[in-house]
């Protein structure tokens, strides 16, 4: 009896029960305080294993910003205590079952051929020193490649933080893609529609700096400058 | 009675699968994506174990690099999970039928 040994049997036994309340729990909340219970686990996991600076890496990285991130999502769409869990496809909690099973013993299975290999002991110790000179070295291309991923990433979910969709959903799409045609299609709706604009310009410039469309600032223009034109000068906006 | 690093690769091998059957199983798009990150955490404590039975750092670099990729998946998918939340008002992988052939 090890003091390694006590300890990896406290936190199997802590990270299981972590990966069981993510997988059963309800409350989505409940989920991500055991997968914060799990990857404090793997912490303790890799300071035995003595990768100290990968330990620090995931209390930092995962349990703090992660987690905090998928909190933060949580709460702001709210939690769904009520998830439907009949099954759409018949059969699928013992196809699950025995899928997992298989999976455990036939990595167990291929494990016990292979991970007897090596030479062991003499490892040495994942100080930010080590780990620095392997990182700034061998691997130095893969290093700068997970820049541009960063930066992509970035600048991918900006994109989608803004992005206005017309595709996905006809729920409130359809607002959106209903308005568009009437001004470009038919010219007697926007001469019925332009007075109206003319009236009420002042909302409408305060409106288009907030959606950032540059066609809306253009059919703002529009009626400014006459009425019957309004709605040809409208329509080439939208086309162009 | 020391620990072996086929402790360790047991271990990750039942996290990795109770994280696929919580993929499998759930409905909520959230935990779903909990379920794919104890995926990648379980794959990362197998790379961290088998370092240390074969002698050296290559484990624990790789496990750094997954973690890099692994958290702009996360800001990546969150992104996606929150906008079809504005659209659909929910966050439940079932009502997302609209690329159903």
């Amino acid at each position: 009896m090890s003091p390694e040994f006590v300890v990896f049997v406290i936190f199997a036994i802590a990270a299981l029960a972590g990966a069981i309340t993510l997988v059963g729990a309800r409350n989505p909340v409940y989920s991500a305080m055991g997968l914060l219970l799990t990857m404090f686990s793997m912490a303790v996991f890799y300071v035995l294993n003595d990768a100290h600076f990968v330990a620090a890496v995931q209390v930092i990285i995962y349990a703090g910003a992660v987690m905090t991130l998928f909190l933060f999502v949580i709460m702001l769409i709210g939690v769904d205590k009520n998830e439907d869990r009949e099954e759409q496809i018949p059969f699928q909690r013992p196809i699950v079952a025995v899928l997992s099973g298989g999976l455990v013993l036939l990595i167990v299975l291929a494990g016990s051929q292979a991970w007897t290999v090596g030479t062991g002991g003499g490892t040495p110790p994942g100080t930010i020193e080590n780990i620095s000179d392997q990182l700034f070295g061998t691997w130095m291309l893969a290093f700068q490649a997970t820049i541009f991923l960063l930066t992509i990433a970035a600048v991918g979910t900006l994109a989608l933080a803004r992005y206005e969709s017309k595709v996905l959903g006809p729920d409130e799409g359809d607002v959106d893609v209903g308005q568009s045609p009437l001004r470009g299609e038919s010219s007697d709706v926007e001469v019925d529609q332009s007075p109206l604009r003319g009236e009420s310009s002042d909302v409408e410039v305060d409106q288009s700096p907030l959606r950032g469309e540059s066609s809306d600032v253009e059919v703002d223009q529009s009626p400014l400058r006459g009425e019957s034109t309004a709605g040809e000068a409208g329509g080439r906006g939208e086309s162009s | 009675m020391t620990v072996t690093v086929a402790w360790y690769m047991i271990l990750a091998a039942v996290l990795f699968v109770i994280g696929g059957a919580g993929l499998l199983l759930r409905r909520n798009a959230l935990v779903m994506f909990m379920s794919i990150e104890l995926m990648l955490n379980s794959v990362n404590l197998s790379f961290v174990a088998a370092g240390r039975a074969l002698g050296n750092l290559d484990g624990q670099l790789a496990v750094l690099f997954v973690m890099v990729v692994a958290a702009a998946e996360v800001t990546v998918g969150l992104a996606i999970i929150v906008m079809v939340f504005r659209k659909r008002a929910t966050a439940s992988v079932d009502e997302l039928s609209g690329m159903r052939g």
